[in-house]
């Protein structure tokens, strides 16, 4: 089963891609009582950032898909359903203007600390995914450097206060893993316990992380006058 | 920062040190006291909290005891108690 953040808007409402406009608002309203503030479902089975994320979608996807302009050329973006082909839709009258409810998700999500694309549509056709990339790996061979761990976090859709919350890793020591200042990191006993806590929220592997990262930081302190 | 000379405050700072190595390893260690390798697996933790051990302690009162060992066993394995494994 497909993660909520990577799920089509018609996925994410449970309906058809021929949905009408009033199963797409039934459709809401359904998705808006289970998954919405102050659920059980919501309170019992997502964190409070996946939640809000769940719900921002809910609104994006009613925006779109009651918007006919904005539906059609959400359509045509992601792939067709498995067996299925791309199911005929009228075109609209006039060229599809930008779409504003997709930018203005996008611009809150940019406020909001989460990568663009995050919850968002594909940019292109391929996969369906809709969100971050499930995983993120180092180049073969290479070590996990500060900014392979920023990159991991970003492509994950993460800030580092919400890492900070989520691993209760102070956003400081974060901020100095990423910035390499190991000078300014804690004892390597502290640190291993950090590095893996935050991989694993990360989704990385913890073990080959902290291994990886460790052996950085030691090669930086036995080259003098380099990170101390 | 002066070195520790008293044996109260090293088994303090043991006792400290792994602490905290049990926060961090909780999953680790609670694994590795049912598969009966706990030394093996927590190897590089436990070395790296000697390693700091080490370095805040006198030399002398690091080389003539054995706090930080004594830590391992009652603050990371006694708390483990309840984990089922045939070590007990």
């Amino acid at each position: 089963m497909k993660r909520l953040v990577d799920q089509t808007y018609y996925e994410l409402l449970e309906i058809s891609r021929s949905a009408l406009p009033e199963e797409v608002e039934r459709a809401y309203e359904r998705a808006k009582a289970l998954y919405g503030p102050g659920s059980l479902v919501a309170y019992t089975l997502l964190a409070p950032d996946d939640a809000e994320l769940l719900s921002q979608r809910i609104e994006e996807a009613r925006s779109v898909l009651l918007d006919e302009h904005a539906r059609a050329s959400y359509d045509a973006r992601i792939p067709p359903e498995a067996g299925e082909a791309r199911l005929p839709r009228a075109p609209p009258a006039a060229p599809p203007p930008p779409e504003p409810a997709v930018e203005a998700a996008a611009q809150g999500a940019a406020a909001s600390g989460v990568a663009p694309g995050a919850g968002g549509e594909p940019a292109a056709p391929g996969p369906a995914r809709l969100g971050f990339e499930p995983s993120f790996a180092p180049p073969d061979g290479a070590s996990w450097t500060g900014e392979l761990l920023r990159r991991a976090r970003e492509n994950r859709g993460l800030s580092v206060m919400q890492v900070s919350e989520r691993t209760k890793v102070t956003r400081h020591h974060i901020e100095n893993i990423e910035g390499e200042r190991f000078d300014q990191l804690p004892a390597p006993v502290y640190l291993r316990g950090i590095l893996m806590s935050v991989a694993r929220e990360l989704r990385l592997d913890g073990q080959k992380v902290a291994r990886s990262y460790l052996e950085r930081v030691a090669q930086a302190q036995k080259a003098p006058g380099k990170h101390r | 920062m002066p070195l520790i000379e008293t044996p109260e405050q090293a088994i303090r700072l043991a006792r400290a040190i792994c602490s905290d190595v049990s926060l961090y390893n909780e999953e680790k260690i609670v694994r590795s006291i049912e598969q009966d390798n706990f030394f093996d697996a927590l190897r590089e933790e436990l070395e790296e909290g000697r390693e700091l051990y080490r370095s805040r302690v006198a030399p002398a009162l690091f080389s003539r005891t054995n706090f930080y060992d004594r830590a391992i066993v009652d603050v990371i394995l006694r708390s483990k108690g309840h984990v089922k494994s045939r070590i007990w």
